[in-house]
């Protein structure tokens, strides 16, 4: 098929992917400023997408795989990587109308393992690799974060126990601000440059760009324009979750979960081991109720997050393998996958109407979580 | 299969002195904070807790502007 075609598919969805992204993120920064009344909801976003667009520009490296080896990457064609944005994009649509909180870079990876696994065979995906940079982070990310935002609840209730309350609740919201800004401009700078990774490396193996040429301008600005953008028009579903549905979230403890979020994300991406934003953020929430005494924690609500990351990787890879099948026939196959991912946009935006959230209604306990 | 447990080790105790330092100092600053308003409200002499609490507030600045630094200059 015309190689022109399939670049510009491809680069759409990319953008359609990194869009969803910043839909689906919002949440980890913002989710727990927005609960506790430390920030207004429509500020807060806006503030995150403002954060979000300096970070994609920010970000000096560029990512230089799209799946950091998890598929051996001289085996995919843009066919695949198409399949794989497809199977991502649907389930970060899926999530976000239940309301669940799961990574992004996940679906992106689970996307491309079925794709390329259809395509190239199961010996084209590193499954040592998948463990090594999925699995094993997947787990640590919410523990480590979980303790450690545990730990600072205990310390910032303990201390500041004599204090009288509103002076106590007015103080850590002014560090809430802080802190859930540090979280969201370390977000774009990872999140953004995953897409201009993936676009730019789309257009090198299509001949379009010289072999490890940087990413062009207009690949910068529209990834971040597409990130800043998702992130203002906020998964309210998701922040709801986040900041109302695991815990009622008081001030000192959105501090203590997004200061840990902040220097959990910090000290991974220094030290060389790649923890997943979301579950950092989700697993922060989580500690955070756990350290203050008597604070209750949905379990039920942590457990089906939980799931949620455990499906996350086959079932996007599932439809990354599907949708990459059947764009590897040729034009017709690409734009029918396209078709049909245009369509359950449409369905879950139509779904999401029946009982939607928005700034109005993002601090209501959502009803199911309260059974 | 190479898992490197030494760096999330690293990521767990690094992270952990860091957001509870920040926690930690963040809340003796309020504290202060609070000491002071109180002091001023009863005509008492404040300087201590004003100083405790800017210095607090200093070095919660001071961190944040470490964690630009490593977002900027990664």
């Amino acid at each position: 098929m015309d190689v022109s075609v399939i670049v510009l598919v491809v680069v759409v969805t990319a953008l359609a992917f990194d869009f969803t992204n910043g839909f689906h993120d919002t949440a980890n920064a913002m989710a727990t400023s927005i609960a506790t009344g430390a920030l207004k909801p429509k500020v807060a976003v806006g503030m995150s997408a403002v954060l979000n667009l300096a970070g994609a520009f920010l970000s000096i490296e560029v990512a230089k795989t799209i799946s950091s080896g998890i598929v051996d990457e001289s085996r995919i064609s843009p066919a695949i990587i198409f399949g794989g944005l497809v199977g991502a994009v649907v389930w970060n649509l899926a999530t976000w109308l239940l309301g669940l909180p799961s990574s992004s870079s996940h679906a992106l990876f689970g996307g491309l393992i079925g794709a390329t696994w259809v395509a190239s065979g199961a010996d084209a995906v590193r499954f040592t690799t998948v463990v090594e940079k999925v699995l094993v982070p997947a787990v640590a990310s919410p523990l480590i974060a979980g303790v450690v935002a545990a730990i600072a609840t205990y310390f910032a209730y303990t201390i500041t126990r004599r204090a009288p309350g509103d002076s106590r609740t007015r103080g850590f919201r002014i560090g809430q601000i802080a802190s859930a800004s540090l979280v969201s401009l370390a977000h774009g700078t990872n999140d953004a440059q995953k897409t201009m990774g993936v676009i730019t490396l789309t257009l090198i193996t299509a001949g379009s760009l010289p072999a490890g040429a940087r990413p062009p301008l207009w690949v910068i600005i529209s990834a971040g324009s597409a990130i800043a953008l998702g992130t203002y028009l906020g998964g309210w579903r998701i922040i709801r979750t986040m900041g109302k549905g695991i815990t009622d979230i008081e001030s000192p403890q959105g501090f203590s979960a997004e200061t840990s979020a902040a220097a959990v994300i910090l000290t991974s991406s220094q030290l060389g081991f790649a923890l997943s934003t979301t579950h950092v953020c989700s697993g922060g929430v989580i500690g955070a109720g756990v350290g203050k005494r008597l604070a209750e924690v949905r379990w039920g609500v942590a457990g089906r997050m939980a799931v949620a990351w455990l499906l996350t990787l086959p079932a996007a890879a599932v439809v990354g393998a599907l949708a990459g099948e059947l764009a590897a026939q040729g034009t017709v196959g690409t734009i029918v996958v396209a078709l049909a991912a245009v369509a359950v946009a449409a369905g879950c935006y139509a779904a999401s109407r029946r009982d939607p959230v928005g700034a109005h209604n993002v601090n209501d306990v959502p009803a199911h979580a309260t059974v | 299969m190479h898992v490197n447990w030494s760096a999330l080790g690293g990521v767990f105790l690094v992270a952990l002195t860091a957001a509870v330092g920040m926690v930690v100092l963040f809340s003796l600053g309020i504290v202060a904070l609070d000491r002071r308003s109180s002091a001023v409200a009863e005509r008492r002499p404040a300087g201590a807790a004003t100083a405790t609490s800017a210095l607090c507030f200093l070095a919660c600045t001071a961190v944040i502007v470490y964690g630009l630094y490593l977002v900027v200059v990664r």
